[in-house]
């Protein structure tokens, strides 16, 4: 599991994690993904299209992101969900409270404005 | 010897059916009224010690004595403490045999099975049936334990017993053993102690020896407890490993005794039964008495050392203190604001165990039946605490805010015993489902959706769960059947190799994937809100290191 990182020219922060996102990496990426989006980066897309796999930790990882940058006035969007992983993400209900959208520009757009 | 096999055989099973029926019956048996009683009449360890001796006096049999006592454990009627004191009470008991003489405990045990058969036939009845169900199981313990005792018996007959007892010589050591071994052999203490008189009055053994093989046949009689209780586990095998050392410790203190009588001349026990009776025959059977009096009296001051001693030796397994309540008690109905608080505490806990359910499933290579059972038995068992502590609550004058909290907790009960039953009933589905890529690729994000906001709202039912969480959770709540109608018509439609049984699966999942979200919206609902927010500290890898 390791989380790629890319800022646009309107100040997002795009953050790719790829491969498996489960009990086993959660905790290693959690500090990672925090550490990245606390110093003062407010706009976040993250980009799951690298994503395998997600368990039930993962999916609290991502919602525990959403709500420091909401608590923080920032704002996330997650975009490239492979079939797979939207579907956890319906079953669970977290698309109803994130901002899921299809594609990169239209995440970077969503948080940018 | 066939007819010996399938005898002992036979014991072994009714005794086991005997253990099952009633542990279940007393579980049902155990309503708050019942459970007050049982515990005020053995809340001494005088009380306790007296039942114990009453009832080895009339059932004779220390074996079933104990096993019934590990079943009112099982069901939460007695405490460990009151199970040793009648533990002690019961070795007591039953050397009163010359007391009791006259009555035949297979009689009475045919009568208790009659009269408590007899009443199933009765629809009249059928209020009471966990009654004559109990009644009827105590009735099958004895049963079985005699046609067990029974089929050693004839044992104690063979000639090579005797020539085995005579093997003693002049040792006492030898005639401990050898009673121990027999004792062993024949599961009867008082079939030893009968061929060790016959002997003594032979000649072959001397009346010195014919006491050190009475102790011997005692430490022996042990045996059987400790084979029949090897499948229990904590409180219960806490007591069943109380009655077999029971023997032991008194072995270690009459013993000496005995050799320091013998070798110094001092009146000890035999002196004692001496000067009872001048009936050799009778002096051996006070023996026996005396024994077990020794070890009483030994043993009686410290229960509560052997009680923590034993809940060290064998710790009660996780679900055993999961299925007991933590925050309940008694007086705290008398409180009902806070008796309000404490349930919605129990509630949490209980809700906190329904994620491990679904842990079952995400494992198929191992046998989830067993795994299934157990944790819906510790929830089962928890949810019943709190729903007798609301019924309790129920009698207490609450205020009118106080009617509005417990209909709230009481219909957050329903609610997780609801997802309790669907949650069960959904992994069994996933264990029994076949290896078909696309109906486990379902299971598994159903598993991992589910967990994820089952996780979240236990989170926030605690008294540290924020109210910006339970808003968050009233957004995830919501209907989830159209999106199980399209999840189910993909599925069905993605694999045209799916058999019968994986569509099957793939209708079964769906359907009650849906049933535990809408339980979990109610779920949602029915959280109280929060007045002040609370910052929570715990981090997503905390809640996911239970979780692959």
């Amino acid at each position: 599991m390791k989380i790629k990182q890319e800022t646009t020219g309107a100040n997002v922060l795009v953050l790719i994690p790829e491969g498996r996102l489960d009990s086993n990496t959660v905790a290693e990426a959690e500090s990672d993904l925090l550490a990245r989006i606390e110093p003062g980066d407010r706009r976040v897309v993250l980009d799951l299209a690298g994503l395998d796999y997600i368990s039930s930790a993962g999916l609290r990882l991502v919602l525990l992101a959403a709500k420091r940058l909401k608590q923080a006035g920032g704002r996330l969007a997650l975009c490239g969900l492979r079939p797979q992983i939207r579907e956890v993400f319906e079953i669970s209900g977290f698309v109803s409270i994130l901002t899921v959208v299809g594609s990169r520009q239209e995440a970077e757009a969503v948080v940018a404005g | 010897m066939i007819s010996l096999i399938a005898q002992a055989i036979g014991g072994l099973g009714i005794f086991f059916a005997g253990m099952y029926l009633l542990t279940e019956n007393l579980k049902k048996l155990t309503g708050r009224r019942f459970r007050q009683a049982v515990a005020a009449w053995t809340k001494s360890l005088w009380a306790g010690i007296l039942w114990g001796l009453g009832a080895g006096a009339v059932m004779q049999s220390t074996p079933a004595i104990t096993f019934i006592v590990v079943s009112m454990l099982g069901s939460g009627l007695l405490s460990v403490e009151s199970g040793l004191a009648i533990i002690i009470g019961c070795n007591v008991g039953t050397t009163l045999i010359v007391v009791i003489a006259a009555l035949d405990i297979r009689v009475f045990i045919l009568v208790m099975l009659g009269l408590a058969g007899l009443s199933f036939a009765s629809e009249r009845l059928a209020p009471v049936r966990s009654f004559f169900l109990a009644v009827f199981g105590i009735g099958l313990v004895f049963l079985g334990l005699e046609i067990l005792q029974d089929a050693a018996a004839p044992l104690a007959a063979e000639p090579w017993m005797g020539h085995l007892m005579s093997r003693a010589g002049s040792s006492f050591v030898l005639a401990f053993l050898i009673g121990a071994v027999l004792s062993v052999v024949t599961q009867s203490t008082n079939s030893v102690a009968l061929l060790a008189i016959t002997l003594a009055d032979a000649g072959v053994l001397t009346f010195d020896q014919c006491v050190m093989a009475i102790y011997g046949a005692n430490v022996g009689s042990s045996v059987l407890t400790y084979m029949l209780s090897t499948g229990l586990r904590g409180r219960q095998r806490q007591v069943a490993m109380y009655q077999v050392s029971f023997n032991f410790v008194a072995a270690l203190v009459m013993v000496p005794l005995f050799y320091l009588e013998v070798l110094s001349g001092i009146p000890l026990a035999v002196a004692l039964v001496k000067s009872l009776t001048g009936d050799p025959t009778l002096q051996l059977a006070y023996i026996h008495v005396v024994f077990n009096i020794g070890g009483a009296i030994v043993l009686t001051p410290f229960v509560g050392l052997a009680g923590r001693i034993l809940a060290r030796r064998y710790p009660p397994p996780p679900e055993e203190s999961e299925a007991r309540p933590q925050y309940l008690y008694d007086q705290a109905v008398m409180e009902p604001e806070t008796a309000l608080d404490l349930v919605e505490l129990e509630q949490r806990r209980l809700a906190g165990y329904l994620p491990r359910l679904l842990d079952i499933a995400r494992d198929p290579s191992k046998p989830a039946g067993s795994a299934i059972a157990s944790r819906q038995q510790t929830i089962a068992a928890l949810e019943a605490a709190i729903d007798e502590f609301l019924d309790r609550l129920g009698e207490v004058p609450i205020s009118h805010a106080g009617y509005e909290r417990l209909n709230q907790v009481l219909a957050v009960s329903r609610i997780l015993d609801g997802l309790a039953e669907t949650l069960g009933e959904l992994v069994r589905a996933a264990a029994e489902a076949g290896p078909s890529p696309a109906t486990r690729r379902l299971i598994d994000n159903v598993v991992e959706g589910l967990d994820a906001v089952l996780t979240t709202v236990v989170e926030a039912m605690g008294p540290d769960g924020s109210g910006e969480d339970r808003i968050l959770l009233r957004g995830i709540s919501g209907d989830r059947s159209a999106l199980m109608r399209r999840l189910r018509e993909e599925y069905l439609a993605s694999d045209a190799s799916l058999g019968a049984a994986d569509k099957m699966t793939i209708l079964t999942v769906t359907n009650l994937t849906e049933r535990a979200s809408w339980l979990i919206s109610r779920l949602i609902d029915a959280l109280p809100p929060v007045t002040a927010a609370t910052p929570r500290s715990e981090t997503a890898a905390e809640a996911g290191a239970r979780s692959p």
